[in-house]
């Protein structure tokens, strides 16, 4: 199976409270291939997502606002065994985020998301 | 006088003078000459009529004295330089008197410059002192064992200890807690052979315990009267400073944060038009109208300290100043928005307003905008409702799919502002109702973009 037919298949959550940014990741998720994007724009939001039915995998933005990050719910998504990459405007080395997860610096370039998004997903343990 | 005795006093070199009981002179020794301006023709004459470059005044008075008792006396003569002084002692002899001289004048320039010497010493210690007591730093002196020395005021405020009680103490008795720090640059001093050592050291002040002071620590070598090895160092709070550096630190990782989230967004935006497939003029002008709405909002947010803005300024920055007054229905009561809203409200009320010149009311010159907004509570807690309804345009109708302005719209109200949007095509007009709950829009959300590295140490 292809990259592209394996990920029509998949559901991705996308975590992105940016509603600009978020609108062209999504077209960019699309172009990739994703024929299940469930895109989100805050913490509850993604937590309702995930209590209707399991992603899998995941593409999150680290800074929430109020001080508030999605590093707890990638290290949460990452225990239940789904991958996830996060995705900063901060200098990735700069936030704690969890090592099994892949770290991409905003602005990215599609390139750079397939590549991460590949990554995750092909280390994935077969379930 | 014998020949003997004036031979013996030559040799001798002890300036001597015989008096006889009139105070005439009698003999002398050639070394009194240097005192006294005898002539050979003085013999006979009363020794008070004699020259002298010494002050002799009470000299004459003792020897008037001295004839009328048997005991000696001793006075101590100067010239009028100072620089030689002169002991003369004044015994009887037979009928009359000896006086004998002694040069006392290196024992009076050892004095004199003994005493200078002393005086430098106190006003060297004196200044010494006064630096140790006045300096606004911190200062101690240890000793080879650790054992303090000296110990300023100063720092006196940061360890609770008087000055004085210092003394004798141990480093790590006086600072449990910065003791350990900086007995290793005293170490590395006495036995690592440096001369200086920098350092910033981080603790508690008993004079403001509730915080965590940072100091710029001296510490230098100084060698003592015995050989030996003392320690002196100098403690300057630097607290201010480094709390300064590090808001400066967070304030330039906030300033990129947010410049870079820009142009995530303007990148985002670009990348929406090259996906436009309308005439690359079109979606041109529709990115770049894009991007001057959303330069404006940040300017009405950054004249605020991005706190919050006035509902009222972004209509009249979007509506107002692009579509004039005399086509806009503007009411509502003063509303102050969150930064959050701000960008969300700034973006949908240019997406309405972008559509309207399109396909609505501002596409007509008779097509009117009124947009009305309030603060209600119909059970579901305080809400913001905005109304936007278009009049007397061409007749619409609902579009076949969510254009990228809709979409953003929706995006903007319902997943980042927890609101609702809802439009519907009447035939006068397109209405929108947006509601939001009235604390997301407008509690204070300065931390919105809080620096997750907030609590990082401050030193660099």
């Amino acid at each position: 199976m292809t990259a592209t037919s394996t990920r029509s298949a998949m559901r991705i959550l996308y975590l992105e409270d940016e509603p600009i940014i978020a609108l062209d990741t999504a077209d960019m998720l699309s172009d990739l291939g994703f024929g299940d994007i469930a895109m989100v724009h805050s913490l509850p939001a993604a937590e309702r997502v995930i209590s209707a039915g399991k992603p899998d995998v995941a593409l999150l933005d680290v800074n929430m606002g109020h001080g508030r990050t999605s590093i707890a719910l990638g290290t949460m998504l990452i225990e239940a065994g789904i991958p996830v990459v996060f995705a900063t405007g901060y200098a990735p080395s700069a936030l704690p985020c969890d090592p099994r997860a892949l770290v991409i610096e905003k602005p990215f370039r599609v390139e750079t998301l397939d590549r991460a998004l590949r990554n995750v997903t092909e280390h994935r343990p077969a379930n | 006088m014998d020949e003997d005795l004036h031979s013996f006093l030559s040799a001798t070199g002890i300036a001597t003078v015989f008096l006889g009981p009139d105070l005439a002179i009698r003999s002398y020794s050639p070394d009194v000459l240097r005192w006294f301006r005898f002539q050979p023709h003085d013999i006979g004459r009363p020794f008070t009529d004699i020259g002298s470059q010494l002050d002799v005044r009470p000299l004459h008075r003792m020897v008037c004295d001295a004839t009328r008792s048997s005991s000696i006396h001793e006075v101590d003569l100067a010239t009028d330089t100072g620089n030689e002084l002169v002991r003369v002692r004044i015994a009887p002899y037979r009928d009359g008197l000896v006086l004998t001289m002694s040069d006392l004048s290196h024992v009076a320039r050892y004095a004199r410059e003994t005493g200078q010497a002393l005086a430098e010493a106190r006003a060297r210690a004196n200044e010494i002192e006064q630096i140790y007591r006045y300096s606004p730093g911190a200062m101690g002196l240890l000793d080879s064992d650790l054992r303090y020395l000296r110990a300023n005021p100063k720092l006196g405020e940061i360890d609770g200890l008087p000055p004085e009680d210092h003394i004798g103490k141990h480093l790590l008795e006086v600072h449990p807690a910065l003791g350990p720090e900086m007995a290793s640059r005293i170490r590395a001093i006495i036995d690592g052979g440096d001369n200086g050592i920098r350092a910033t050291l981080r603790g508690r002040s008993a004079a403001d315990g509730d915080r965590i002071h940072y100091w710029q620590a001296d510490f230098f070598r100084i060698k003592r009267e015995d050989g030996g090895i003392a320690v002196g160092f100098k403690l300057y709070d630097v607290t201010q400073l480094i709390e300064l550096q590090a808001d400066l630190r967070r304030m330039m990782r906030e300033l990129q944060h947010r410049v870079k989230n820009m142009l995530s967004n303007v990148i985002a935006l670009v990348n929406r038009a090259k996906r436009d497939r309308r005439d690359h003029d079109v979606a041109l002008d529709t990115l770049s109208s894009r991007i001057r709405a959303m330069a404006t909002t940040h300017n009405l947010l950054t004249a605020e300290n991005w706190i919050s803005s006035n509902l009222r300024d972004i209509v009249e920055m979007e509506l107002t100043q692009v579509y004039g007054a005399e086509r806009l229905d503007l009411r509502g009561p003063e509303t102050r928005l969150n930064a959050r809203a701000t960008l969300g409200i700034g973006m949908a009320l240019h997406e309405l307003a972008t559509n309207a010149a399109k396909y609505g009311a501002f596409s007509d010159p008779a097509g009117r905008v009124s947009l009305r907004w309030s603060r209600m509570d119909e059970g579901d807690g305080e809400m913001l409702i905005l109304n936007w309804t278009e009049t007397n345009g061409p007749s619409v109708t609902a579009p076949d799919r969510r254009g990228f302005g809709t979409q953003l719209i929706h995006s903007m109200v319902e997943g980042t502002l927890s609101g609702t949007v809802s439009e519907s095509w009447e035939p006068e007009g397109l209405r929108v109702v947006i509601s939001l709950p009235w604390t997301t829009a407008t509690e204070i959300d300065y931390d919105s973009d809080i620096d997750p590295l907030r609590d990082a140490d401050p030193l660099p």
